[in-house]
């Protein structure tokens, strides 16, 4: 006898900020499949970097996403340079580990508020967002955007900052991890949390592994892989050791978010006891990328892949994108097999997903 | 395990104590930092209509003609990446830190730098004509 | 920074064997993805272990753009598959979760195929257009406030 009936959920869902579609197979109140299903924000700007310049192009990958959109910008930029041959100076390379691990923070930040509101707290919602704000002042103050930071370019950075605003920035930043070591020790210890995530979503190592999970989600079943180990940017100089949780439940993965926060406040303070003076910039004139690359990058919701082959002309002749929420759909659809409906919302916000990124 | 609901108390009475951390905001604004990207500024008197500008803006928001000596901005497309500024030989393309006022339609600014003719010889009187009483 | 990663070129019947061989020695799905060429596909695939990227690719070609699935030995692969399948118009037998060109809701179907025209905008924005001067100004006037 069947007995399932199917519940449509999404595109648009209160605890979704994107849209993604998800059909649930319900045996009563337990989910027997889900089905996802996206494709409502497909822009195509791979293609467009078939008809743009490449130089110009930075400022189109920069706009795939809009959280990690610093990230992109950089990893863009890195493949080009590498394909050219072009060394950026270890000054512009120290400020772009700054600002990643900045936009790491307030993308964790934001998830972090987003997951609350999903768990019905809508006070602790407000105060994530009001520490993130204040590192969005930060960002504005080193760079003049909120959301676009817009400094990368192919061969370093379009300004350069400062040793007093970066003076200022080390004291803010302190200020803002004492407010959110505060905000912290409520996901931490808050009953209202661990009541509706602790055992709920359960993906266990070899699952995660084999799935091919990236980021907090591999990280919190266990598996200690962190892309920033490859050693891009200035983390290969760097003093850290991934974050790693053992359950595999949306805590740990909640969990290993707010460990990653704190770990980032301190790579923020070793890059800027090293950081080296000098120029931000090389000059690329003339200069045509040649050959193919395939490179990874760890942004904060995971690994992000880019491929980049060109021929020496002007516009690239393929350039493709594997973001992070896009190698975990497959690990959601196994989580939300055998999970209460009530619980659905949690576990699709515990990957992070970021829709339009996935789509391009 | 630890169960705890004391960090979420002392942090809403906190917050209770403190006053807003919102701002009022028609009456109260943030204020811009140096490096914010507010808008792009331009000042025609300067210009030489070199179009380096238009040229190099990724978007094709600036629109700028030699021959009819005028620039125009379309701030729906810009999207304030500086490129106009750094190449602007003349300087006279700012980016200024205020936000552009939000747009009800698509915004063209266009500027045009006016035909510079002959000067009217000066001291001429014109010849009215004068209307003379009548007689009768 | 380079990785040195090579790019091993791989016959289309070796596909699903260095898969099942990847598999067994534990590594994880990366990546796929595909390429128009002229003549071909390329599709490449990625694998990783101990942060150690191996990347293969294979040739499919144009006229019969059959793609064997790998979504039966990396469950994973059924998204990237259904990507394939929705931007280039491969045909991949065997995939185990199929959305019949779907997954991707794209206005064109195939984009990426190259065989494609795309409309060409040209890029005419709306400040060189006579008519749509609005304002005409000496100088320009300052936000509000």
């Amino acid at each position: 006898m069947s007995n399932t009936t199917i519940v449509p959920f999404g595109p648009q869902h209160p605890v979704l900020p994107e849209p993604i579609h998800l059909d649930l197979e319900l045996d009563d109140e337990r989910v027997v499949q889900a089905l996802p299903s996206i494709g409502y924000v497909h822009r195509g700007l791979e293609l467009l970097a078939e008809r743009h310049d490449f130089i110009e192009m930075a400022n189109v990958a920069e706009r795939i996403c809009g959280i990690c959109s610093f990230i992109h910008g950089q990893g863009y930029c890195q493949g080009i340079e590498q394909l050219m041959g072009v060394e950026v100076p270890p000054r512009a390379v120290y400020l772009r580990t700054i600002w990643g691990e900045i936009s790491r923070i307030q993308s964790h930040l934001l998830w972090l508020g987003l997951s609350a509101d999903a768990l019905g707290y809508e006070s602790l919602f407000q105060h994530s967002w009001r520490i993130r704000e204040m590192l969005v002042d930060v960002i504005e103050e080193t760079t003049g955007g909120r959301v676009i930071f817009g400094v990368c370019k192919v061969g370093g950075l379009r300004k350069n900052v400062d040793d007093a605003v970066l003076k200022a920035v080390r004291g803010r930043m302190r200020d803002i991890q004492t407010a959110f070591n505060e905000i912290a020790d409520v996901f931490r210890q808050d009953p209202t949390v661990k009541k509706r995530t602790v055992g709920v979503g359960v993906l266990t190592a070899e699952d995660a592994h084999i799935l091919g999970a990236v980021g907090p989600v591999l990280r919190g079943s266990g598996v200690a892989h962190d892309t920033r180990k490859l050693g891009y940017a200035a983390f290969g100089e760097l003093d850290w050791e991934p974050v790693v949780e053992q359950e595999g439940d949306c805590y740990a993965r909640c969990i290993v978010r707010v460990r990653e926060i704190d770990q980032s406040f301190d790579i923020i303070a070793q890059c800027l006891d090293r950081m080296p003076a000098g120029e931000v910039e090389v000059s690329v004139k003339g200069k045509r990328p040649k050959g193919e690359a395939m490179f990874r990058l760890e942004q904060p919701r995971g690994e992000v892949c880019y491929y980049i082959s060109a021929d020496g002309k002007k516009n690239l002749a393929r350039f493709r994108v594997r973001t992070p929420t896009f190698a975990n759909i497959a690990p959601l659809v196994h989580m939300l097999k055998g999970c209460e409906l009530a619980d659905v919302p949690v576990i699709v916000l515990t990957i992070d997903p970021c829709v339009s990124c996935t789509e391009r | 395990m630890s169960w705890s609901w004391f960090p979420i108390s002392s942090l809403v009475t906190k917050s209770a104590l403190h006053r807003p951390v919102t701002r009022l905001y028609p009456g109260e604004r943030r204020a811009a930092y140096a490096r914010t990207r507010g808008h792009i500024e331009f000042k025609i008197n300067d210009c030489t209509f070199c179009t380096i500008c238009a040229v190099k803006c990724p978007t094709v928001a600036i629109v700028a003609s030699k021959q009819d000596k005028t620039w125009a901005i379309d701030y729906s497309r810009c999207i304030l990446c500086g490129n106009c500024v750094d190449d602007c030989r003349e300087g006279c393309i700012e980016l200024k830190t205020a936000p552009w006022p939000p747009m009800l339609a698509k915004e063209v600014l266009t500027f045009r730098k006016d035909y510079e003719g002959p000067q009217p010889p000066s001291g001429v009187a014109v010849a009215l004509p004068v209307e003379k009483p009548k007689t009768s | 920074m380079s990785l040195d990663e090579p790019f091993n070129d791989l016959p289309l019947a070796d596909w699903v064997p260095t898969a099942q061989r990847h598999r067994a020695d534990g590594y994880r799905l990366v990546q796929m993805t595909g390429t128009a060429r002229p003549d071909s596909f390329e599709i490449m695939i990625s694998y990783d272990k101990e942060y150690r990227c191996t990347n293969y690719r294979t040739q499919v070609p144009r006229d019969k753009p059959d793609l064997p699935s790998l979504s039966g030995i990396f469950p994973a692969a059924f998204t990237y598959e259904n990507e394939l399948k929705d931007l280039f118009g491969l045909e991949v037998p065997g995939l185990t979760l199929d959305y019949g060109g779907n997954f991707l809701r794209t206005k064109q179907k195939i984009p990426f195929s190259g065989s494609v025209t795309v409309k060409q905008e040209k890029a005419k924005p709306a400040a060189a257009r006579k008519d749509a001067a609005g304002a005409t100004a000496s100088d320009t006037p300052g936000p509000e406030g």
